[in-house]
């Protein structure tokens, strides 16, 4: 396995990473004004100075930050990851039933839109002066410019009151069964618009960026040689050149995958779409600061995931890379 | 040695549309080659060689055309086959050794599936056959352990390499025709010498025809049969090649030749001055021309009616020919 060394550096490198993640976020929390015993008091509608002393005691908050980091270190290390006094039940498994929604929505708005940008970048690079290369160029600029939760807003609007195709909210119809295809395909029904609208900032920006790096790689030597041989045109293309224009599309893809996530926070609030964008939004509002951390945590392992991934992918499609790999 | 033409080229016009004028790239060249002959082609950078070869192979940049001319291969006229013919030809009656074996090659497949590619389409090999009529091809080029370097990448071979590869891609299906478009001019010199040598190994094996698009009037001496010099886009001078480059008509010839640091043949080079002469002055730009001759603001022997007047074909002996008013005279440098 060729792949195995440089990859395995890689995870080392997230590990230690993650663990500065963790340090970041923890003292990020700190300098934010009220810990969780004033939220707490503040819903108990006030309490003694004593009460207030005993819930600092409680949570460790009564320590010094760097025995405070230290206890919460130590408690990560072990899966221990807090406990919610909103959703008042272990933070671990609050996110691990949030986690799946998400995925799903992040990773099939990520595929639609590598599919659709690319292929429209790439059709209309073969005809720069259509009529599709225009239409891309403007859609594009539209879609990269419309903010998120307008697109959402309008999305539904359109598709679920004026036109009503598809549900307004949530990932499953409540009336229905919880399993089995009924349940698979409600849930796929729901999760039309959302991923849609995720997926359109993507699907401008893959479409413009596969459409400029497949007309830089139409003009290559390597495209001249191809068709000296006699190679049929759609052979050049989606041989020859559509590989090599892959490679910064595939770059981007990995970069983006941050802000994917960041835009899922929007989009699964808009259509309350059961995931860790809208947990992190309700648990910003009520200052649950375990959960946010937790939060935090496991996007930062989703994005560090996605990069391995995107490296992996790279050196699939690109063998210099490959060569390089020690 | 059959003397029936294999590519004649008559009155070829290539223009480019820069957005603004249309100009001609390439202006009025003719010239034929037979069937397993050997065409020099020199000039300056940018007079139209390069143009020339694309122009045969109907694979001009966007943005050039061929205006008017006749490009006939076999008897076939290229510019009116269509496509599907002329993908039927390339790469398999004719193909193009490129000038940049560094970037020619595609750099995400390996040079056996490139190579292998042309086979099982031209001669719908399948892939096991194709594999090793690649690596047959490999070692006619000379490439070492070719068993190996079949599933090389192109960046795990030298320049030289990398054009070995090319050659063997453009021979695989035994063409009628090669291009080498200035072959070596991105390699070594050593290695400049061993692909020339290869080039006239192949040739005498396989009696390809081949046109040899060069700087090196030293390797057109050795390799070609014919020569052709050209000038901003005109051809100044065509003929065997003995007799051009021992006794060249075209005041252009004569300098290209003196400016040559390793001309091989006896007379043209007698003098033998120790320093590298240069001609003065520089390719006017294109659509800037004199009316006259193209040559004439450069020419030590250029005179008014050089400057005026566009000059006739000039036949100086069987066969060759120049374009210029002064064939009858000799250089007074």
């Amino acid at each position: 396995m060729r792949h195995a060394y440089p990859i395995a550096i890689r995870l080392v490198q997230s590990l230690a990473l993650l663990v500065c993640v963790v340090v970041l976020n923890f003292l990020l929390i700190q300098l934010a004004p009220g810990d969780t015993v004033s939220v707490i008091v503040g819903e108990m509608g006030g309490a003694s100075p004593e009460t207030i002393a005993a819930l600092k005691a409680e949570y460790g908050l009564d320590q010094s930050i760097p025995a405070q980091l230290g206890i919460y270190l130590g408690k990560v290390l072990t899966g221990d990851l807090g406990y919610s006094h909103y959703f008042n039940r272990p933070v671990l498994g609050l996110i691990l039933e949030r986690l799946p929604a998400t995925i799903l929505l992040v990773v099939t708005s990520l595929i639609l839109a590598f599919v659709v940008g690319t292929a429209l970048g790439i059709f209309s690079a073969r005809r720069p002066k259509g009529i599709l290369s225009h239409f891309v160029t403007v859609f594009s600029l539209a879609g990269f410019s419309a903010p998120v939760f307008w697109t959402g807003l309008m999305m539904l609007i359109v598709f679920a009151s004026l036109i009503p195709l598809f549900p307004v909210s949530g990932m499953a119809d409540v009336a229905r069964p919880g399993q089995g295809l009924g349940y698979v395909l409600d849930v796929l029904h729901h999760l039309v618009l959302p991923a849609v609208t995720l997926g359109m900032i993507y699907v401008a920006s893959y479409s413009r960026l596969s459409r400029t790096s497949m007309l830089d790689v139409l003009s290559a030597d390597y495209i001249r040689t191809a068709r000296a041989k006699g190679l049929p045109e759609r052979r050049v293309v989606y041989k020859h050149a559509l590989r090599n224009a892959l490679l910064p599309v595939v770059t981007m893809v990995g970069m983006e995958f941050g802000q994917l996530f960041a835009g899922a926070v929007l989009v699964e609030t808009v259509f309350n779409w059961p995931g860790l964008g809208r947990l992190a939004y309700e648990s910003i509002l009520r200052r649950d600061y375990p959960t946010l951390l937790a939060i935090l945590l496991f996007s930062a392992m989703l994005v560090m995931v996605a990069n391995i991934l995107t490296d992996l992918a790279y050196r699939l499609i690109d063998p210099r890379i490959r060569g390089r790999g020690r | 040695m059959g003397d029936e033409p294999l590519l004649e080229v008559r009155d070829l016009v290539v223009e480019v549309d820069t957005g603004k004028t249309v100009l001609p790239v390439i202006d009025g060249v003719s010239f034929i080659l037979a069937k397993g002959r050997t065409l020099g082609i020199v000039g300056e950078s940018g007079c139209g060689k390069s143009m020339t070869a694309l122009a045969v192979m109907q694979l001009l940049p966007p943005g050039f055309r061929i205006a008017s001319g006749e490009i006939r291969f076999c008897g076939e006229d290229l510019a009116r086959v269509g496509e599907r013919r002329l993908r039927a030809l390339r790469g398999n009656d004719m193909s193009m050794i490129f000038q940049e074996p560094m970037t020619s090659l595609n750099p995400v497949y390996t040079v056996g599936d490139q190579i292998g590619e042309t086979l099982r389409l031209h001669q719908r090999l399948g892939a096991a056959a194709a594999r090793q009529r690649t690596i047959e091809l490999l070692r006619s080029v000379h490439i070492p352990a070719a068993e190996r370097r079949v599933d090389d990448y192109p960046h795990q071979l030298s320049g030289g390499m990398r054009q070995r590869v090319m050659i063997a891609m453009a021979l695989a299906c035994r063409p009628k025709l090669i291009i080498a478009d200035e072959p070596t001019t991105a390699l070594d010199v050593t290695v400049q010498a061993q692909i020339f040598r290869l080039l006239e190994e192949l040739r005498e094996e396989t009696g390809t025809a081949i046109i040899l698009i060069t700087h090196d009037v030293g390797a057109v001496a050795e390799m070609a049969d014919e020569v052709a010099v050209f000038y901003a886009g005109k051809r100044a001078e065509f003929g065997p090649v003995d007799t051009v480059l021992s006794r060249a008509a075209h005041p252009y010839t004569r300098g290209l030749m003196a400016s040559t640091p390793r001309l091989r043949l006896g007379p043209a080079a007698a003098g033998a001055e120790p320093a590298l002469k240069e001609i003065a002055g520089v390719v006017p730009p294109l659509g800037e021309f004199e009316p006259g001759c193209r040559f004439s603001p450069r020419c030590p022997l250029a005179d008014l009616r050089c400057r005026d007047v566009p000059p006739p074909e000039e036949t100086v002996d069987r066969d060759h020919s120049a374009l210029c008013w002064k064939t009858g005279l000799e250089l007074v440098a």
